[in-house]
């Protein structure tokens, strides 16, 4: 009995003394599994790297300004055409078939908050989220050196920049998230919209950072990673752009409800020295070019120069490019299937009036109708013929010359209505033909033509048309066979010259609809009636065939000076959230 | 799972028990005679009802053999104050109900209630009444507190039956009934199917020339002249039969000595489906049954006189088997749609009439294949209880092991057939076009399923009155693990949990309980919770201004307030853990070097914790003038930290997939009520009369949800399933009416149309006119009644829900939308030329984008008064039975789900699809050796 008792309380201490916890051992924790989790993909470099690949994939959103197209990531990569379509038919460049498109609200200015809004704006946040917890994580990675981790801290830096960036110009000041939040301290920290002025410092800062600790090139395998080019050209764009008439101003172009904020739109002065940072900041990236690897392309004939820089993979006029394989299909589809391009992206007649120069330099005559279209074609810029796909043009072996008249059926495989009688070839190689749908395709995003006509534009802006300004169009317009600008030009006269140039050398790249809203020119080109041509063929046929036009306005334009500076969604459908009413933002003037 | 197993050994080998049997502990307190007698159940033991300061309603299983029905869950209509019950379809096998205690208190995933057989885990569905000695209703947080993390839905304690000392007791019972559909929906006829068509195909716009059925062809509907062109079926009748039988079979042994109690049952439940019988017709079809096997054998043994086993040893063994691939919903599916004209069973060759539209039901029963499945329920503890009055008297200890799961296996075969379309030939030829091509069996000859659950429990019980005193404790010690399907990592839990009663006197009485339980779902720091609670009682008919009191025979106030918690808080496992994902894939490379990608999953939740309910109830119990109960509760529940997304604080600056976060917030407030009348027991007609009723409105207070454009389109102070609906303000009267309405964005209208209020004044009617329109049926009530006169005995159970609205939807009610047909309840509707009286809109012979949208025209009262049980029987005993060697022999006549009474004119108020729910009548003997 005295045993029986003695065991029994022996046996209530054990229990009583210990825990249950330790009675258990770990009788209540997770056994191991096969999920990752945050600690093991930073247990080491080689786990870290498929973090650092996502970062990558979920940071760099596309170049392509894809915020007037409907759809969110994903979709995109697989259609160029709806790429080039949703920002090229928003601008002056194109006009789009597909009357849904949300770029044909905005040419009428009937568009409201809803269907302007920028469908990457959340993603943008995530691409954030990625950056932070690379940077914030990357020194608990064990088995990596010191200076991996600073080439990573730069290239995440850099992202950062690049999204802030791409908020910069759609909004301008906008809360400045710098590191990873849990969901319950963002609840509680306010973080209201930065002021231009703060926007910009930001992004140059980090700029800075990133310019110090990346590396000018990568070993083959990794080509496609941030490059000290890359925050070069990044901090080059954004002082450009800080300099422009959007923001170095004393107003904006329309006051915020609360004139208070008007910070967030705009400096709320003038300064001239910001031209001059932004003129030696494109200089550095032509004087670093070389260092990189990185030139212009001349070598290849003043008719093929421009067109290999667009279509040849990784080569040296590329600063960067999202290594992200896009997939034209949905062009192709477009291109072979729905013969004439109607639904698709056309560029305007008033495109090619405005921007297309002889090839003598002077400007083509486009009467309201004639016989010669073959012949004024054939005058215009080198580079008309390396951008737009227009009647008469060999398009390729597949697709053979293309034809956009107009005339009795059966009109033939490339015959049916156009509205404005063009299409968009560039970016589109000859590759990609009906069998071959689906040629990869790195997005460009920077390329080192850009910061020729930059360096000009603000060098012209800081100091007047110096000789150095001189120098840098004429570069880019002598490797495609165009004379040089004439000299003597004014201030005024020089500054419309380098805007038609950017026009031309980079049109269809998604600068356009920027270049416009920073010079703030909204009015000037995008209000009005807007111009295509009726092609037909001449009577009676020649051989080999030519064709007459008719021009006409197949659309008026109306500007809304409110499209300066997007707006914040006000409501939770659409997938969109309702930012506004959570109190962090400002609206933007007249939404 | 062996780590608690050998724990568990060890836990029994250092027993320290004390009897479980109730009795032990209170003797030596001179009972007053007016104190209740019964005994409580409240889990890890039981108290005498004076005792109880909790609020919990208990009923005896001899009760539910009232209702006719193979699920335990039907049997348990209006019988326990504040359980609701809602009837599930009429299917054999799979008519569990659903059960609420209390109403819902969450919108989040769990309202399931904890069901616990003999204390662990277990459905209750598949047990029969025979072996159930009490279920019992423990709803406040005084008598939920214990079971800590799981406890805040209310918990509902089944006790299976145990042996008592005395002579073997025997008892056998056979019962035979029918099953017929309760109700099934009422289709119009071919002819009226092809006129109304017409008159559809007119109003969407066709010319009346042009519309499907020309006069001859209604002639031949109306006539029914020729069968096969133009048939006229009623594809109810055609599958199902009337009537289908259900047997029950019962035989128990009780009794037991100072050394062994026993009890020992085998249960037969033999239930044919509503399908007409098949499986003798074709080789690919099956008969739908439902049987089921249960054996139950619970044994305790007095190893010494301080030491006993007790050995629970339950379950079940059932087969189904179903034609047609088990696919109910979709059979009633087609016999919901099938227009009557669509095509014959069987053609003139004897071949099944059919169509590209919809294949034939008839044919779909004989030749789509079968479905078996087995299903086992097991559920054994094993458990020592020793009494250790020599360390100090009263105190007890027990351990107990337990295993209980369920395995399910089935087969489920299904193939193609042929059938054929008819269309005129020459003369008086018919022409037959072929639909389908027949194949083999194929499919899934096995899986399964399981559930597998084991704990491990120790108690230390203390038990003692010192004179007018009364102390009675328990302190428990849980751990549990649970498997789901075949793999995936089990559930753990561990806990302790305490009950500490104090009462003095028989009059004051107080009561500190708690559950101290962790979880393996939440972090180590988080993963323990306390939930505490007290209760007060006094029995004021005790004091001496109330003792002998001829009317205030005993009357009790009681009170609690506590805090519970419910682990079924939805989202994922181990939230707090941070996973990473694939995501997709980049390129680097100058060859486009394809990578894979690991991103951030949905944040991780560091902080999630169990939904934790603060719960507040007074109540009171009295008889008065010697034979009238009464009973009264009011309740108040406070729901908070229910998971939710912060969709409104948290700005999308977070960059990636909110977490789900204990941010949401509901109450839950209400009352109990019965009211009980017993006559005397002497006289030769005695009787009892007993009216439940409870009511219970519950509101979201707090969900997070993203800002909305209008106030009312906030789910925030609505009730938790508040319906959102467009409000009906009648017919449009013509184009005048429709040019001077809001626009409705749905679809172009036109009279006849349903007409919806704008809500916020903006012209248009569009996805902001959602307006929060519809009750939930928040109260219950029931009437029971029971009498007894020289043998006869006649019992019945009423029960209702009101405060109820029901939502019409689907193809009995939509008539032609899906290329469906058109029941009754369409005959009324618009015309121009009964526009005034219509009640239903206008036709449309495609689906209408208007009409059929959710609005208040579809919303109808749903209260109802059901007659759940109705029993008659007459008792023989006394001599003549005596002479047979019989103690008593019963036989009775039964009657279950008879009738209802509601608004609703075309189907059940409880269930408007699918396998109609189903009544039964039957006779039965039961006889006592």
């Amino acid at each position: 009995m005295r045993n029986i008792i003695s065991i029994l309380l022996i046996g209530l201490i054990y229990l009583t003394s210990t825990s249950c916890e330790d009675m258990f051992g770990d009788y209540l924790d997770k056994a191991p599994g096969i999920d990752i989790t945050a600690d093991t993909i930073f247990s080491s470099k080689a786990e870290s790297e498929r973090f650092l690949v996502a970062v990558y994939e979920q940071a760099l959103q596309s170049p392509w300004g894809y915020d007037t197209y409907r759809f969110g990531r994903g979709q995109q990569m697989n259609n160029i055409y709806n790429t080039i379509a949703g920002f090229v038919t928003k601008s002056d460049e194109a006009e789009m078939g597909s009357g849904w498109f949300i770029s044909q609200g905005i040419n009428n200015g009937t568009t409201t908050v809803t269907p302007f809004l920028d469908r990457l704006y959340s993603h943008r946040y995530t691409g954030l989220r990625y950056v932070h917890t690379m940077f914030e994580r990357i020194d608990d990675v064990p088995d990596a050196d010191q200076n991996y981790k600073e080439n990573i801290k730069g290239e995440m830096i850099f992202l950062r920049a690049q999204i802030y960036f791409d908020f910069f110009r759609r909004y301008g000041g906008m809360p400045i998230v710098e590191r990873t939040y849990s969901p319950v301290e963002l609840a509680e920290t306010f973080i209201p919209r930065s002021s231009v002025a703060e926007m910009v410092d930001f992004i140059v800062s980090d700029c800075n950072y990133a310019i110090e600790r990346l590396p000018d090139s990568y070993p083959s395998q990794w080509k496609g990673r941030i490059t000290k080019g890359a925050a070069l050209a990044l901090k080059a764009k954004t002082l450009l752009y800080a300099a422009s008439p959007r923001f170095n101003t004393t107003t904006p172009i329309l006051s915020m409800d609360d004139p208070a904020n008007n910070d967030m739109l705009c400096y709320g002065n003038y300064d001239e020295n910001r031209w001059q940072l932004a003129a030696d900041a494109a200089k550095a990236v032509l004087d670093w070019a070389p260092s990189g690897g990185v030139w212009l392309i001349e070598d290849k004939g003043v008719d093929k120069n421009y067109r290999y820089a667009w279509e040849v993979h990784d080569n040296p006029e590329i600063i960067m490019a999202d290594k992200k394989a896009y997939n034209p299909q949905s062009y192709t589809y477009w291109l072979f299937k729905t013969v004439g391009g109607g639904d698709g992206p056309m560029p305007t007649q008033s495109f090619v009036e405005y921007a297309y120069e002889k090839k003598d330099g002077t400007e083509q005559v486009w009467e309201v109708e004639a016989t010669n279209l073959d012949q004024k074609y054939s005058e215009l810029d080198w580079r008309f013929h390396q951008t737009i796909g227009y009647t008469g043009f060999y398009w390729n072996k597949q697709r053979g010359v293309l034809n956009m008249a107009l005339g009795p059926a059966p009109a033939g495989p490339h015959g049916a209505a156009n509205k404005t009688g063009y299409m968009i070839k560039k970016h589109i190689s000859d590759a990609v033909n009906n069998s071959n749908p689906s040629e990869p395709k790195n997005w460009i995003w920077y390329r080192l033509n850009e910061f020729y006509l930059s360096y000009a534009e603000a060098l012209n802006e800081a100091q007047g048309p110096v000789t150095a300004a001189y120098e840098a169009v004429n570069r880019i317009r002598s490797r495609s066979g165009m004379p040089g600008l004439p000299a003597g030009l004014t201030q005024e006269q020089f500054r419309e010259r380098v805007r038609k140039e950017r026009a031309v050398e980079m049109a269809f790249d998604g600068h356009r609809w920027w270049d416009i809203l920073r010079w703030q020119i909204g009015r000037e080109v995008l209000n009005g009636p807007f111009y295509g041509l009726k092609i037909y063929k001449n009577q009676p046929i020649t051989t080999p065939l030519t064709f007459r036009y008719e021009r006409y306005a197949f659309e008026t334009r109306v500007w809304q000076d409110r499209f300066y500076y997007y707006p914040f969604s006000v409501n939770s459908s659409s997938g969109a959230t309702n930012e506004m009413n959570k109190g962090h933002l400002v609206q933007n003037p007249g939404w | 799972m062996t780590q608690i197993i050998k724990s568990g050994f060890i836990l029994l080998i250092f027993v320290l028990g004390i009897s479980l049997s109730p009795s032990s502990w209170a003797q030596g307190i001179v009972e007053t005679s007016s104190l209740p007698k019964d005994t409580v159940n409240l889990g890890y033991g039981s108290q005498p009802a004076w005792m109880v300061t909790g609020s919990v309603s208990q009923v005896k299983g001899e009760e539910l053999k009232k209702n006719f029905t193979p699920d335990a869950g039907n049997t348990l209509y209006g019988r326990l104050l504040g359980l609701g019950v809602s009837q599930g379809n009429g299917e054999p096998g799979l008519q569990s109900p659903t059960l609420r205690i209390r109403g819902i208190n969450t919108f989040g995933t769990g309202n399931d209630i904890l069901v616990l057989v003999d204390g662990y885990e277990l459905p209750i569905g598949q047990l029969v009444p025979e072996e159930i000695e009490t279920i019992t209703v423990l709803k406040d947080a005084s008598a939920t507190a214990i079971y800590g993390s799981k406890g805040a839905n209310g918990v509902l304690l089944v006790t299976t039956k145990r042996g008592h000392s005395g002579p073997l007791k025997v008892e056998f019972s056979v019962q035979h009934g029918v099953n017929r559909a309760t109700d099934l929906p009422k289709f119009l006829g071919s002819y009226d199917y092809a006129r109304l068509y017409n008159e559809g195909q007119v109003n969407d716009g066709v010319l009346p020339g042009d519309v499907q059925y020309s006069q001859e062809a209604m002639d031949a509907y109306r006539t029914g002249n020729s069968p096969y062109l133009y048939p006229d079926v009623d594809w109810y009748s055609e599958v199902l039969r009337k009537i289908a039988p259900s047997s029950n079979y019962n035989l128990n042994f009780s009794g037991g000595t100072s050394a062994v109690k026993y009890f020992v049952m085998a249960n037969m439940v033999d239930i044919g489906g509503l399908y007409k019988k098949t499986e003798d017709l074709s080789d690919f079809s099956i008969d739908s049954k439902y049987q089921r096997f249960n054996f139950r054998t619970n044994v305790d043994i007095q190893l010494s006189n301080r030491l006993t086993a007790h050995l629970t040893l339950g379950g079940t063994i059932d087969d189904k088997s179903n034609p047609a691939a088990n696919n109910t919903s979709s059979i009633f599916n087609s016999l919901s749609m099938l227009p009557p004209n669509s095509f014959p069973v069987y053609n003139p060759n004897r071949t099944y009439g059919g169509s590209t539209l919809y294949s034939n039901p008839y044919g779909d029963l004989l030749e789509t294949g079968m479905y078996t499945s087995n299903g086992r329920i097991f559920q054994g503890s094993f458990g020592l209880t020793e009494q250790l009055d020599m360390i100090t008297k009263g105190l007890s200890m027990s351990a107990n092991i337990s295993f209980n799961n369920t395995f399910t296996s089935l087969s489920n075969k299904s193939r193609k057939y042929a059938s054929f379309s008819l269309s005129p030939g020459e003369g008086s030829e018919l022409i037959y076009t072929k639909i389908g091509e027949p194949t083999s069996l194929s499919g899934n000859e096995g899986q399964s399923d399981q559930w597998r659950s084991t704990t491990l429990r120790a108690y230390l019980n203390y038990a003692r009155n010192f004179g007018v005193n009364a102390f009675d404790a328990a302190v428990l010690f849980n751990s549990s693990d649970q498997s789901f399907g075949v793999g995936g990592l089990p559930y753990v839990d561990q806990g302790v949990f305490g009950r500490f009663t104090f009462a003095n006197n028989q009059k004051y009485i107080g009561e500190v309980s708690f559950g101290y339980n962790a979880t393996d779902n939440f972090p180590k720091k988080s993963r323990w919770g306390l939930f505490p609670a007290v209760s007060l009682g006094w029995i004021a008919s005790n004091e001496d201004f109330l003792s002998g009191s001829s009317v205030v025979n005993y009357l009790k106030v009681r009170g609690s307030y506590g805090l519970t918690g419910n682990d079924q808080i939805g989202g994922d496992r181990w939230m707090f853990r941070q996973n990473y994902v694939g995501q997709g894939s980049y390129q680097f490379g100058t060859t486009n070097t394809n990578f894979g990608t690991i991103g951030e999953g949905t944040i991780a939740s560091g902080d999630v914790t169990w939904e934790k309910q603060t719960q507040f109830n007074i109540g009171m119990e009295a008889t008065v003038y010697k034979n009238l109960e009464l009973s009264f509760d009011i309740f108040q529940q406070e729901r908070y930290d229910i998971l939710a997304t912060p969709a409104r604080v948290v700005p999308s600056f977070i960059g990636v997939s909110l977490p789900e976060l204990n941010v949401g917030k509901t109450n839950n407030k209400g009352f109990e009520a019965m009211v009980r009348y017993n006559s005397d027991q002497e006289s030769d007609l005695r009787y009892f009369v007993q009216m439940n009723a409870w009511y219970s409105i519950n509101k979201i207070i707090d969900n997070s949800e993203p800002f909305e454009v209008e106030d009312y389109l906030y789910r925030t102070g609505r009730p938790i399933g508040q319906r959102f609906l467009l409000e009906s303000v009648g017919f449009f009267a013509d184009q005048a009416d429709i040019a001077n309405s809001p626009r409705q964005i749905f679809a172009e209208v036109q009279p006849g149309d349903i007409k919806y209020k704008d809500q916020n004044n903006d012209g248009v009617i569009d996805q902001s006119d959602y307006y929060p329109s519809g009750r939930n049926g928040s109260f219950t009530g029931s009437l029971q009644a029971g009498f007894e006169y020289k043998g006869f005995d006649l019992e019945m159970m009423f029960q209702g829900i009101g405060n109820r609205d029901v939502y019409l939807e689907g193809s009995y009610f939509y008539a032609f939308q899906n290329n469906a047909k058109i029941s009754e309840i369409a005959i009324n509707r618009w015309t121009p030329s009964t526009a005034s009286t219509a009640d239903y809109p206008r036709l449309s012979a495609g689906n209408n984008q208007n009409n059929f949208l959710p609005s208040t025209f579809w919303l109808r009262n749903g209260n109802f008064i059901k007659l759940r049980s109705l029993e008659l029987g007459y008792t023989l005993s006394g001599s003549l039975t005596e002479r047979l060697g019989v103690k008593q022999a019963r036989v009775f006549l039964n009657g279950t789900n008879l009738f209802s009474l509601d608004k609703m004119d075309f189907t059940d108020p409880e269930t408007m699809s699918g396998h109609p729910p189903v009544r039964t009548i039957s006779l039965g003997a039961k006889i006592n050796l």
